[in-house]
């Protein structure tokens, strides 16, 4: 019936020798009509070449395809990243520092501040469980100026002082991590992999950012800049920064 | 079978059908299911299974399935293509509902966030689109099913494929049709990823999409894919069979990268493990969706081949199950925050 089945013109023969008689004419037409139509449409279908193996030979789409195969696999295997990545990355850290967070044993924070002389003063806070923080005020060159326990009488003669210790607070911090974090940059140092991400410092459009080992999943340093609080009082140019030690 | 019973048969069929409309009508109204809902999800499989449905038969073919389902008589082999209309309803519908869930998962994964919980919540929810799948396809089976008895119940051997018939044969209404199922699939993905970003500050369709084409994954699933069809040379069935082998083969790859990343602590290897867990599984569900499953439909609505094969049946139910499985397994590491090295 069609060409790749010749030894069917033999059956083709008996049928048409055996049933010659006994179809009606108009049966015969139209099964005659169905037959010159299917095999019109199945040399049709049988001729047909696919089109992609007019571009190049089948083999020359296996060879593509294994390339492409092997590529895929390789760049995996070296740990390509993408935004995706990043994401799923931050969404881990963020677990992970929520958890590591409440276990901290101690938070040192460091503030820069250019006075109105424009001299740089250095506050470090030294934060302990179940003991006032201590406070050292340091000059430009690293002199220590003076030291204090917060709470103590000189806090009071430094408005600079109470600011600075509300907004380096442990509870403060993890207030300002359980914000919306937005991915800056990754990168990659010896062995480990140091991330960094931005979240928002308050209302205003500054970001702290926040650096974290992420082998340890231990946050390395929390800086930002500008203006971190709403009084007008405050200098512009503050450079604040938390380093948490567990 | 006088006109008679034939109308009040339908007319039974079509009454059970409202019935079952209005229960599912009045369940979604009375608030019990609240929780289980995602306006979004619906929409996209609602919308997404009538493209789909254009992409593998034709609007005829489609509306006589609708017949033969409200119970109208008529040939074997018209009810058997009706019977394979409706089991492949089924099987798009449980396929484009994991694909939902992973697309969605993978938005959420890939936007802004107010913080973990809400990030937790919102991958829940990712799942609840497999749900609807699940449960579209058991309804598009039970017309597969009643089909399929009332054929094997008929008695005798059932004809071969009416190769002959001119009306089995590709028209240009038919192609037609499956432009217009290509063109509404990507209208109703493109219009579910602007509902889901929408009002995302830093976010939209152009960062969900840069966030889901992970290089690695498209060049595995489009390579593996390629290479086992050549060497197969099976048609739409090699197809099948690539997109759901190469997509198992890279789940698994990504698993055992994600477990050595757990062992060695390293978030790099866990993330693009992850990563490509989520994307070979979303391009693998995809290609076998618009791609593999449409070429077989075309080929046992053409009478081409009698039905599909064992095996790409197997593939269909079995594949988007171990996606389902894998993106839970996904959940399950991204939420497994790492533990600090002892004297680390």
């Amino acid at each position: 019936m069609t060409s790749k089945t010749p030894n069917g013109t033999g059956l083709d023969e008996l049928l048409r020798r055996a049933l010659t008689d006994d179809l009606p004419p108009d049966v015969a037409a139209g099964m005659r009509e169905r037959l010159a139509r299917f095999r019109e449409r199945t040399t049709r279908r049988e001729g047909r070449i696919p089109m992609w193996t007019l571009l190049f030979p089948k083999s020359a789409w296996a060879a593509l395809s294994i390339l492409i195969l092997v590529s895929g696999g390789l760049l995996q295997g070296r740990g390509t990243r993408n935004p995706l990545s990043d994401r799923i990355s931050l969404i881990k850290t963020r677990l992970a520092v929520s958890q590591q967070l409440a276990a901290a044993g101690s938070m040192s924070c460091s503030a820069r501040i250019r006075n109105g002389d424009g001299t740089l003063v250095d506050y470090e806070i030294e934060w302990r469980p179940g003991s006032p923080a201590e406070v050292l005020v340091r000059g430009p060159e690293g002199s220590l100026l003076r030291t204090f326990r917060l709470g103590e009488p000189p806090e009071s003669a430094d408005p600079m002082i109470s600011t600075i210790a509300s907004i380096s607070t442990p509870s403060a911090v993890g207030e300002r991590l359980s914000g919306g974090w937005r991915f800056v940059r990754f990168s990659r140092e010896s062995s480990c992999d140091i991330g960094t991400y931005a979240i928002p410092a308050g209302a205003g459009p500054e970001v702290l950012e926040f650096t974290i080992d992420l082998c340890t999943n231990l946050p390395v340093r929390i800086a930002g800049s500008g203006r971190l609080a709403s009084s007008p009082e405050m200098p512009s140019d503050i450079f604040w920064e938390a380093t948490l030690r567990f | 079978m006088s006109d008679n019973m034939k109308n009040g048969a339908s007319r039974r069929t079509i009454l059970r059908w409202l019935f079952a409309a209005a229960f599912v009508v009045a369940t979604i109204l009375s608030g019990l299911f609240s929780g289980l809902m995602n306006k979004a999800g619906l929409f996209y499989l609602a919308f997404g299974s009538v493209a789909v449905a254009l992409m593998g038969s034709s609007g005829r073919e489609i509306g006589a399935a609708f017949r033969f389902a409200a119970g109208r008589p008529g040939q074997v082999m018209e009810r058997r293509r009706a019977a394979h209309f409706w089991e492949a309803a089924a099987r798009n519908a449980w396929i484009l509902g994991v694909l939902g869930s992973t697309l969605n998962f993978t938005i959420v994964l890939g936007r802004e966030s107010g913080g973990i919980e809400d990030t937790g919540n919102r991958m829940i929810q990712a799942f609840i689109v497999s749900l609807y799948g699940l449960v579209l396809a058991v309804i598009c089976l039970v017309p597969a099913l009643k089909l399929m008895n009332g054929i094997a119940g008929t008695g005798g051997p059932v004809p071969p494929p009416a190769s002959g018939n001119s009306e089995v044969f590709p028209d240009r209404s038919a192609a037609i049709g499956r432009v217009i199922g290509y063109i509404l699939f990507a209208a109703v993905l493109g219009s579910t990823l602007y509902a889901l970003t929408k009002g995302r500050p830093q976010s939209g369709v152009l960062s969900v999409g840069k966030v889901m084409l992970h290089g690695p994954a498209i060049l595995v699933t489009a390579g593996g894919t390629i290479a086992l069809a050549l060497f197969l040379s099976a048609g739409a069935r090699g197809l099948t069979f690539g997109f759901a082998m190469t997509g198992f083969i890279s789940l698994l790859m990504g698993f055992i990268q994600a477990l050595f990343g757990f062992m060695h602590r390293s978030i790099n290897d866990i993330v693009t493990a992850i990563a490509f867990i989520i994307s070979a599984s979303s391009f693998s569900l995809l290609g076998m969706l618009v791609i593999a499953a449409p070429l077989e439909d075309r080929e046992v609505m053409e009478g081409r081949r009698e039905r599909p094969s064992s095996l790409s049946r197997m593939f269909w139910i079995v594949y988007p199950l171990l996606a389902f499985i894998f993106l839970v397994l996904t959940f399950l590491m991204v939420i497994t925050p790492m533990k600090q090295k002892v004297g680390g």
